[in-house]
């Protein structure tokens, strides 16, 4: 056998840690799922004030930051939407109020996590994780017909451990396919190269998906604004942005908008020269 | 068993579920060299397994998937590139891919010996990619008897299909690191997104033919050929095969196995 | 919880979170893939009188009528299975009843996002997962492949040595055909004589008819998945899956 790095207490503490920052990126999705956002922040997400401020939530299109900006994009818009979304219910039927007991209402948002791959560091202080979600998504409408889909995308997390517990800090929700239920997928509009030969690097922000309102409008405004996850090029920088072992927490390779999501990995090789 | 088995025994059940889930993603992006090269025993009984047949040796299953792949997506993506130029120079193996293999919660189970790990878990694969294929068929641009000028961006589509598969995985503790030594996959059924139904289909396949069969040959070289197992089918009976979870067990061999007959490594 | 335990305490524990992980495994995802509807009782439910299984449409309160629950689907596969073989005699030909027992219909399920809490004084744990699964149903018309998306959660009671369900709620958020939105009615395919005895099927209903859960539709009020387990000391001062 291998010498030992680490004590053996320290090593069942490391087996609890896993399980635990696997545990607490679960219950994100189940938060997710139930619209249970505000608990999700206030339970799950970082609480000391000198964590709270560099928190990130990153979408497709860049970061939300700081947890002020996270909780407009991530609780309002989301509750604002809701409202949307259940106002075609109350005009049909002027018996149904308009008001947060019958939010939700012919909604459905189920997330399946799979592949949890994590990394605790060695100096037990972070973890890196990333899982892929095949999700369903449904908009219900109130002559009986529903926007159904299919929602995949992968996600990354940066956690750390606040008196003890683990807690989301950096998280990106990928979005790279929404295929509308009882259509061929291959019927759908294609893509435009709009960067011709400039790849990822030009000014613009990561191809937006033709014919997918339902995607774009629910990434928002993010507060730093840059190609976070373009899926027209798929999981080209998977490799590089899967967790490894790490010694300790390097902003310049986080899940964050320090980080180098959506970059070339060429790019990355010169982050800390 | 001792406390420091006990443990050596628990980190080797979260080793095998991080070589699998990396497996699951460096698989997906046809990142052969790294899946292979990094996380496998590569001797004489090494076996890969499928419905079609068993690959043994690590020599054959490295040729399968890594030399032909390779040439294969470099080809791809340099069409791809021709008819949307920002693809031309990205990563061959990897651009555009997105999802196949996610996996499931891990059955684990590690030999009392300390010396291995089988694991069990269900693949509920999605194969999508944004650029997904070209138009195929008689007279089309990539068909038989199509024309040959280059590719255009109109002549491609978007893929996106479910493929749900079973694995079954031996692992050995092999000079300090947890390796595969067997893999058994077992595809069960796929189905597109979102304009078909796998099984109402293989019904009225069945109706228009009642010998038809989900069988369809061995692709590749392989040492033991299939079927080994079988797809899906509406006349399938259940299959109760060695791949099934792993129980609390002594040592890999012939009974505590997901390859019979290839479970010496020393 | 866990300063108060030593290394070894904590080792103890993460191997019976461990053993809870490997049963939900072979409970949803291996024996529904393998059609062991007829061992599922036996094999993974507690001795306890008050064990309870929720579905969708009720609840199964008591050991009976969970067994029952289970005796229906073992009584509705062999059903389903003989009338298969009736079907397809060329490959089915010459099977006993156990041989062809689940031919022609496949029911996977797939475990994700666990959520596991063993309590402080061990005797009980609580835990919840996603399941994502693909079914065929046999219908009048023959086989049909159905997406599935549900929650099981459960507590576990520790018997002689071993974690055994006692409240099991498996509740499904879709439960659609493949191929079509899932708010529409499902496509009306012509019957085949030979399973017309499927629609007369009627499994066992559940001893307490309420709706616990409502599979999706378009004006469905919204569904939240059950809550998942948090920290507890025994099993009183935490809530029950079950009634």
């Amino acid at each position: 056998m291998a010498k030992q790095f680490f004590s053996d207490d320290e090593l069942v503490e490391r087996l609890w840690d896993y399980e635990n920052v696997k545990q607490v990126m679960s219950k994100h999705f189940y938060c997710y799922a139930g619209d249970l956002r505000r608990q999700e922040l206030t339970d799950l997400w970082v609480s000391l004030p000198q964590n709270r401020r560099y928190a990130s939530l990153g979408v497709n299109t860049g970061f939300y930051t700081g947890m002020d900006e996270i909780s407009n994009y991530y609780v309002v818009q989301l509750s604002d939407l809701r409202y949307a979304q259940l106002k075609p219910f109350c005009d049909a039927d002027p018996a149904l109020p308009c008001d947060k007991f019958h939010l939700g209402m012919g909604i459905l948002n189920h997330s399946a996590a799979y592949s949890p791959l994590l990394y605790i560091a060695e100096d037990g202080k972070t973890a890196r994780y990333m899982c892929y979600v095949q999700g369903v998504r449904a908009v219900g409408s109130p002559d009986g017909t529903a926007d159904c889909r299919f929602m995949f995308g992968l996600v990354y997390a940066d956690l750390l451990k606040e008196n003890g517990a683990w807690k989301i800090w950096h998280l990106i929700l990928t979005n790279d396919h929404a295929i509308p239920a009882g259509r061929d997928y291959a019927e759908y509009p294609m893509w435009r190269d709009e960067f011709g030969t400039t790849g990822q690097n030009g000014p613009k922000l990561g191809h937006e998906d033709p014919d997918n309102s339902y995607l774009r409008d629910e990434l928002g405004t993010p507060t730093v604004e840059r190609t976070v996850y373009d899926p027209f090029f798929g999981w080209q920088y998977l490799y590089q942005d899967m967790p490894r072992p790490y010694y300790s927490f390097n902003p310049n390779y986080s899940y964050g908008p320090e980080g180098c999501m959506g970059m070339p990995y060429y790019v990355r090789e010169m982050r800390d020269m | 068993m001792t406390f420091k088995e006990r443990l050596h025994n628990a980190i080797g059940t979260q080793e095998i579920e991080r070589k699998k889930v990396y497996h699951a993603y460096v698989h997906c992006i046809a990142y052969e060299r790294e899946e292979f090269d990094k996380i496998w025993f590569k001797g004489e009984n090494s076996t890969w397994g499928h419905n079609f047949g068993r690959m043994v040796g690590f020599r054959q299953i490295y040729h399968n998937h890594t030399i032909d792949e390779e040439s294969r997506a470099a080809e791809e993506t340099f069409q791809l590139g021709e008819a949307f130029p920002s693809y031309m120079g990205g990563d061959p193996r990897s651009i555009g891919a997105s999802g196949v293999h996610a996996l499931s919660e891990l059955c684990i189970e590690m030999a009392r010996d300390g010396r291995s790990g089988r694991c069990w878990a269900i693949t509920a694969g999605v194969m999508m990619a944004a650029l997904g294929r070209r138009k195929f068929g008689p007279g089309g641009p990539g068909g038989p008897g199509g024309p040959k000028e280059p590719p255009r961006a109109e002549d491609y589509v978007r893929g996106g299909a479910a493929s749900w598969e079973y694995y079954g995985a031996d692992f050995i503790y092999h000079e300090g690191e947890w390796k595969y030594i067997h893999e058994h996959v077992v595809p069960v059924f796929a189905q597109p997104f979102d304009n078909g139904n796998f099984a109402r289909e293989l019904y009225e396949q069945h109706e228009k033919d009642p010998d038809y069969d989900t069988w369809r040959g061995c692709p590749c070289q392989v040492t033991d050929p299939g079927p080994l197992s079988r797809r899906y089918d509406v006349n399938q009976e259940v299959q109760h095969l060695i791949w099934e979870t792993p129980r609390p067990y002594d040592t890999l061999d012939d009974d505590n196995t997901y390859s019979i007959g290839h479970n010496e490594w020393v | 919880m866990s300063c108060r335990l030593n290394s070894e305490q904590l080792l103890d524990r993460w191997e019976k979170r461990r053993e809870l992980q490997n049963l939900m495994v072979r409970f949803f995802s291996e024996d529904y893939l393998m059609r062991r509807e007829n061992r599922m009782y036996a094999a993974y439910w507690s001795k306890a009188a008050d064990v309870c299984l929720g579905v969708n449409n009720g609840y199964y309160q008591g050991a009976e009528a969970v067994k029952s629950y289970y005796l229906g689907l073992e009584a509705r596969t062999r059903l389903e299975s003989r009338l298969i073989q009736e079907k397809y005699p060329g490959r089915l030909a010459g099977m006993t009843e156990d041989q062809v027992y689940g031919a022609g219909v496949m029911d996977m399920k797939s475990l994700v996002a666990p959520v596991i809490e063993i309590a402080g004084d061990g005797a009980t744990a609580k835990g919840i997962w996603t399941v994502h699964g693909m079914n065929t149903k046999l219908t009048p018309a023959g086989q049909v492949g159905c997406w599935e998306r549900a929650y099981a959660a459960a507590d576990f009671v520790r018997e002689d040595g071993q974690w055994k369900v006692w409240h099991l709620l498996y509740v499904q958020d879709l439960d659609a055909p493949a191929g079509t939105s899932w708010a529409e009615a499902a496509p009306a395919y012509a019957d085949d004589p030979v399973f017309a005895a499927v629609r007369d099927f009627q499994p066992p209903e559940p001893n307490v008819k309420v709706t616990v859960y409502e599979t999706y539709r378009a004006d469905r009020p919204f569904c939240a998945p059950p809550a998942y387990p948090v920290p507890y000391e025994t099993f009183a001062e935490t809530f029950s899956y079950g009634l």
